[in-house]
């Protein structure tokens, strides 16, 4: 890069486009984001879970931004719209196990 | 708070577990908060943000718990040990939440490698002028990039803040960022290039127009 260019990652880290990695980056995105509220979790974890891991509290993501509506929709209409009953989903779940086991 | 001695104290967890489960306790609660907000603000580009990002929490203090002594105070970097420790922080959950979306089966399976090319133009290098000017606009809520991300489509945006997030200071992108963006907007590199490319335009020739009338 040219010497009389300079690169954007600082300024991104900055204002909050990515995470600030210096303390002066988090300064400048302490002072332009204090008062800004976040919805905070309604339940933070319990630091004894994470510490000692007795509980997942990792959620399984899925990290493609859109979802199959599409298949989602045809389930739905296969079951005439109604919600899927709690022994039908104890079986797709005993189903699932069985299949994993295979 | 002195940190220093909360992660000296985490440290002799084997020998004294109930005060080493009673430092982390006190740094969990005091920067949570910090942490949950600079990972939730990264995050535009899932629908699974706030579990997202509260795994990201998790698996930073879980970081410290492991290895309370991988961060020392240093006088000629940091300010305080608050700030020095809050960019510690942030830099690991940039790390740990880069490692969740890599975790992802579905990226895993991309085993197409595609290199970025070397055209230093590709690289965002802004003039100094243009520097100094976007480091005072930035520090505005609704700035000028804020604005031009406004003209894309909320997908493109996310395309955009999903590059913002991976760029590495004056380096190309890797073959396996590429393949991440490419599952996770279920399109070509070819078509995400040319998203960023109008967004870095539009923002370069704003940022041009502004410097003239001044």
């Amino acid at each position: 890069m040219a010497s009389n260019k300079k690169d954007i990652g600082k300024l991104l880290r900055k204002y909050g486009y990515s995470f600030p990695k210096s303390p002066d980056e988090v300064k400048s995105f302490e002072e332009k984001f204090s008062k800004e509220e976040y919805q905070t979790p309604k339940k933070w974890p319990d630091i004894k879970d994470i510490i000692t891991q007795t509980k997942s509290v990792t959620p399984v993501i899925d990290i493609k931004k859109t979802q199959n509506t599409a298949s989602f929709n045809l389930s739905m209409a296969a079951r005439d719209g109604k919600k899927i009953s709690k022994e039908n989903r104890e079986q797709m779940n005993k189903d699932k196990r069985d299949a994993r086991k295979k | 708070m002195d940190i220093e001695i909360h992660l000296l104290t985490i440290a002799e967890k084997e020998t004294n577990l109930r005060e080493a489960e009673n430092a982390i306790g006190i740094l969990y609660e005091s920067l949570r908060k910090f942490v949950y907000k600079v990972t939730y603000r990264n995050i535009s580009f899932t629908l699974q943000k706030e579990e997202l990002a509260l795994s990201i929490v998790t698996e930073v203090f879980l970081k410290i718990w492991e290895d309370p002594l991988d961060w020392e105070f240093d006088s000629k970097l940091h300010n305080t040990q608050s700030d020095g420790f809050k960019a510690y922080l942030s830099t690991i959950a940039h790390y740990k939440l880069l490692e969740e979306l890599r975790r992802s089966k579905s990226s895993r399976e991309n085993e197409d490698a595609i290199i970025d090319d070397l055209d230093s133009e590709w690289k965002w290098a802004l003039l100094n002028s243009e520097y100094e000017y976007l480091d005072i606009e930035l520090k505005k809520k609704r700035n000028l990039v804020d604005e031009c991300l406004l003209e894309f489509t909320e997908r493109k945006r996310d395309i955009i803040r999903m590059y913002y997030f991976l760029y590495d200071d004056e380096k190309n992108m890797t073959s396996e960022k590429i393949a991440l963006m490419e599952t996770m907007f279920e399109t070509t590199w070819q078509n995400i290039r040319q998203i960023i490319h109008r967004a870095k335009k539009k923002i370069k020739l704003l940022v041009e127009e502004k410097l003239k009338t001044k």
